[in-house]
């Protein structure tokens, strides 16, 4: 069946929250989550032709798969696309500050933060002083080569095995495990 | 991580409100869309066989534009309806409009409608439209500007019909000319994404006799007279429905020439997905206030006696070199 755009409306009131919280949970950014909700419905009204299912719950299914397409393409390309918004003429909407506080606080983000810290005290101090400089100072590689004594290609390769140490620590893995269930 | 705060939290969330409004204008344009391209093939069969008894209908929309009756000061009484209907009837003239303006956001912000291929939008349609029709046999071609995504000026997208009845669409910065055999759609998209055929729209309902004369007002310190047109929505025969939607039509009110076009629709309320599509368009109906969906101001109207016309204005173009348009 092709659904009507107007019924795929209508699975937005009800499905629109958790689509929120499942990619607000994956960005940490309030505004891109936003911004790929809207996307995401927009995109499902624009091509609601290519959906092969026959029921509702195909139907959702299709649209969380669209969401997960949509947060792949960010985590890829670094910005949210808004293709589907455009052609329907849609405009991007402001985030509130109360309603950026409200979802900051579905992400945790405060949970994250401590959960990040209590991983990087399982690296070592080099690999937690190369983050730090790195991530929290952003400094660029010529920078860090600059303040670490050594070339670019180095500094690069200690920022890569740093975050790579982070990735296999227990509490980072546990987390992540949480985040995407 | 438990999630402390149940989805229906974020329901109340002032964004995610606004994006279903969006959302749900969005929808309706869509389902509007699709349920014009099915009554357009009507329409043009319609259209036809107008145009075979055009040039007696013609007379009499002329006559009947001269003929004042009067009003209850026993003075002449324009006919607004009639005088409206002969400035836009051809009657073997081209009429010539140039327009300014188009889709609106509810909000009243322009609407950029983005023109696609595949998934790619390559332009959005700019807000200059240029339309000339003729009738004896019909004919019609119609103009609108392009602009690139980010705003520059791009070229134009052009769709007629010619004096065979074969219709193109010509995309003028690619080149692109699309010709077929049947001609090209009648226009009766009133809900603003179609705003470039609202001219047509609004000549097609002066025919059906739909316009109703709301009497004087003033627009820009000019006199004009209100006409306005209700075209009933209904179940889309799909599981959806189409919005109700308003044209008014605002004409000089000594002369009938177009000043402006204004189009409303009623924008669909919230709803279980288990209403049908019948319920949901009698209760938007009945609670739905109309809301502006697209502006149409007439910046030069003119009429052209067919042999002092330029002969190729409803001739299907040659694809023109590709790059920026003329």
């Amino acid at each position: 069946m092709t659904p009507t755009a107007d019924h795929i409306a209508s699975l937005y009131d009800r499905h629109a929250p958790e689509v929120l919280r499942y990619l607000a949970r994956r960005t940490f950014e309030p505004e891109t989550a936003v911004d790929l909700v809207a996307e995401t419905f927009a995109r499902a009204v624009a091509d609601r032709r290519r959906f092969r299912g026959r029921t509702d719950e195909e139907l959702v299914g299709w649209i969380y798969a669209i969401a997960r397409n949509q947060l792949t393409d960010y985590l890829r390309r670094g910005r949210v696309e808004r293709e589907a918004m455009v052609r329907l003429g849609m405009q991007r909407r402001s985030l509130p500050d109360a309603d950026f506080d409200r979802i900051e606080q579905l992400i945790d983000l405060q949970g994250v933060r401590d959960e990040v810290a209590a991983a990087l005290d399982e690296l070592t101090e080099p690999q937690r002083h190369v983050l730090r400089l790195r991530v929290l100072e952003e400094q660029s590689y010529v920078e860090l080569a600059a303040r670490l004594g050594t070339s670019e290609q180095t500094a690069r390769a200690r920022v890569s095995r740093a975050l790579r140490a982070l990735r296999a620590t227990p509490t980072f893995i546990r987390l992540g495990e949480e985040r995407c269930a | 991580m438990p999630d402390e705060h149940p989805h229906d939290d974020l329901r109340n969330l002032t964004v995610l409100r606004e994006i279903g409004v969006d959302l749900r204008a969005a929808a309706a344009r869509e389902d509007q869309h699709e349920a014009n391209l099915i009554l357009r093939a009507r329409r043009l069969r319609h259209r036809r066989r107008f145009a075979i008894a055009g040039f007696a209908v013609s007379a009499i929309v002329a006559a009947v534009a001269i003929g004042p009756g009067l009003n209850e000061d026993g003075m002449p009484r324009l006919d607004a309806v009639a005088s409206a209907r002969a400035a836009l009837s051809p009657a073997g003239d081209v009429v010539h409009l140039v327009m300014s303006g188009g889709p609106v956001q509810p909000d009243g912000r322009p609407q950029r409608i983005a023109i696609t291929e595949g998934r790619r939008t390559v332009a959005l349609q700019g807000r200059r439209i240029e339309q000339w029709m003729a009738d004896r046999p019909q004919r019609f071609r119609t103009r609108t500007s392009t602009e690139t995504p980010d705003g520059r000026p791009l070229g134009y997208l052009e769709s007629g019909q010619a004096a065979d009845g074969r219709g193109w669409e010509l995309k003028s910065w690619n080149g692109s000319l699309r010709v077929s055999s049947r001609a090209a759609p009648d226009g009766i998209d009133l809900t603003g994404a179609g705003a470039p055929d609202a001219a047509s729209a609004v000549e097609l309902l002066l025919r059906e006799k739909r316009f109703v004369d709301r009497g004087t007002t003033t627009l820009e310190g000019r006199q004009v007279r209100e006409l306005v047109a209700d075209h009933a929505g209904g179940s889309n025969g799909q599981g959806g429905f189409t919005a109700d939607t308003r044209l008014r039509y605002f004409v000089d009110e000594a002369s009938g020439e177009p000043v402006r076009i204004d189009s409303y629709f009623r924008p669909p309320l919230n709803f279980a997905p288990d209403v049908s599509a019948a319920e949901r368009a009698r209760i938007t109906s009945q609670n739905s206030s109309y809301v502006l969906s697209a502006r149409l101001t007439v910046v030069r109207y003119e009429r052209v006696p067919i042999p002092q016309a330029d002969p190729e204005i409803f001739q299907v173009p040659d694809a023109p070199e590709h790059g920026p348009g003329r």
